[in-house]
């Protein structure tokens, strides 16, 4: 992937606005997770996302060789939501954020689905649910739906068929589904 | 096909759906798209994995209508730039031979332009793999040039979604809500308009769709050239239909909410109407546009406020060219193209804008 994203990052800087959108593509679920994950919220998260990418295109020019594209991204993204979070005026989460800003802190998957959800009865259901599924379950939940790998991927991370992980997925929506209702 | 048979999580469950959730695949986008709406009777199962998934995967998003706000952004950028320097090319320009400046028979020349408009857009497809194929509007219309050459005008509040490798192996779009196409020939990859209620195959022309999803109406009126149309139900039954005809598909709805009736046509059911003369259903699309001894830059804001394309000026002295005449029933670049028959400048299409220069 990196010397994909470095070919991307050089076309870019030669002005090939091509360039840009693969680079979108290939980034666009990293930084989206990265950031939700930070404890932004998904509104500000993907208007961040725009945001960093207009900014690489209006300074393509000056935009310097990098060896980890990935890394810059994300740090590069970082501040953007800091920023921004600060512009906002939510200074007790920007501190909040500044505070304890490094990998340690990240919300888990779990806090983070719980978190998302609006109203408190949905928060509670949702947090009941997740109570009824395995340990195995939700790390295949987080897998699957959170960062998006296939079932052929999960399988071999865990070294198990496909079909088991279909199977592990299928049952803790079943089960998810039912709880939600 | 197995998928009437599913319940909402095996919908979650499925690979295909999850990357039509996502944007992430444009077959399954289009499958789905397609699958969903001739389905209506599963719409509370899709709904629900539809939601389970957002839940899931925490409301990360759609790549491809994501992937379209930055693309608005950047023109609004890129025009504003526009605004406050005058513009400089960064990449090497390519003109038009310049022995075309001369001035020859009309109908002779405008065949030729065509031929070798048609070749630089493929010579300039054929360089590039376009990462942009989902195009949605808001308030305003706007008019896509192709990676092919086709044009297409979207109304209001339409999308259109690209085939993956469009214009290579393909010539499929799938259209929401209302476009005017205008299509470039070519026998051997044909034009295909993928709509919910129906498929409209092309063979060089153009034609105007409009569909109503809450109606469940399509309709498809022809202004040249020749389509065959297919609805997605009863795919084994096309209709060809001719110049100045509508065809009309109406599918039928079985919700227990009233029918809506076209005329007192029954549901379901396909129709070939005459198109009367000045009728008013293109007109969105064909406006009479008067220039007299206007000049070249205030002719472009006409232009592109009817057609909805940015077009850039790269000289400044262009801009003030004059030039008459009444145009109807044409699209933006056959417009430039009799312009420059008068007096002669030169245009390219590149990032879907027109820019002009001498």
């Amino acid at each position: 992937m990196n010397a994909a994203l470095k070919e991307q990052w050089d076309e870019l800087r030669k002005g090939n606005k091509e360039a840009l959108f693969s680079l979108y593509n290939s980034m666009y679920f990293h930084l989206v997770r990265y950031g939700l994950l930070q404890r932004a919220e998904e509104e500000l998260v993907k208007d961040c996302i725009n945001q960093l990418f207009l900014k690489l295109w209006e300074k393509q020019n000056t935009l310097s060789e990098v060896h980890d594209v990935k890394s810059y991204l994300l740090t590069a993204f970082r501040r953007l939501i800091q920023d921004e979070l600060a512009y906002q005026q939510k200074m007790d989460v920007a501190l909040l954020y500044l505070a304890d800003s490094g990998p340690q802190n990240e919300l888990s998957y779990e806090e983070l689905l719980i978190n998302s959800q609006q109203s408190d009865l949905l928060k509670k259901k949702l947090h009941q649910a997740i109570d009824q599924l395995t340990p195995k379950q939700k790390e295949h939940i987080k897998l699957k739906f959170f960062e998006g790998l296939t079932y052929e991927q999960i399988a071999q991370q865990n070294t198990l068929s496909v079909k088991t992980a279909y199977n592990t997925i299928y049952d803790a929506i079943k089960t998810l589904r039912k709880l939600l209702k | 096909m197995r998928f009437n048979e599913f319940q909402a999580e095996d919908f979650v469950c499925d690979q295909s759906f999850q990357e039509y959730c996502l944007g992430t695949n444009s077959h399954s986008v289009i499958f789905w798209e397609n699958w969903i709406s001739s389905h209506p009777q599963k719409q509370i199962d899709i709904e629900e994995a539809t939601r389970l998934f957002a839940l899931l995967s925490v409301n990360q998003g759609n790549i491809k209508e994501q992937l379209w706000q930055l693309k608005k952004g950047l023109d609004n950028s890129d025009a504003f730039r526009v605004q406050v320097s005058s513009r400089k090319q960064p990449k090497p320009r390519r003109w038009l031979p310049a022995f075309l400046k001369i001035s020859v028979p009309l109908a002779a020349a405008s065949i030729f332009l065509l031929a070798y408009q048609r070749r630089w857009f493929s010579a300039a497809s054929s360089s590039k793999n376009s990462e942009i194929n989902y195009y949605h509007t808001g308030e305003g219309k706007q008019t896509l040039v192709l990676d092919d050459g086709s044009l297409v005008t979207l109304q209001k509040h339409s999308s259109l979604t690209l085939h993956d490798h469009f214009s290579s192996t393909n010539r499929t779009v799938f259209l929401k809500g209302q476009a005017y196409f205008n299509v470039s020939p070519n026998k051997n990859l044909p034009f295909v308009v993928q709509t919910n209620l129906t498929r409209i195959t092309v063979l060089s022309t153009s034609f105007s769709v409009r569909e109503d999803l809450e109606k469940g109406i399509s309709e498809t009126i022809l202004i040249s050239g020749k389509v065959v149309v297919n609805s997605n139900r009863h795919p084994e039954d096309p209709v060809t239909i001719l110049p100045h005809q509508k065809f009309v598909y109406q599918r039928f709805r079985d919700n227990g909410l009233p029918k809506p009736s076209i005329g007192n046509r029954p549901p379901d059911e396909v129709g070939i109407q005459k198109l009367e003369k000045g009728n008013s259903e293109i007109s969105w699309i064909r406006k009479k546009i008067d220039i007299s001894n206007q000049n070249l830059e205030q002719i472009a804001a006409i232009l592109q406020k009817w057609y909805g394309i940015t077009i850039l000026f790269d000289d400044k002295e262009v801009k003030s060219y004059r030039y008459t005449g009444v145009f109807q029933h044409e699209n933006i670049l056959s417009i430039l193209k009799t312009l420059q028959m008068s007096y002669p400048f030169h245009f390219r299409v590149a990032d879907n804008k027109i820019y002009i220069s001498k």
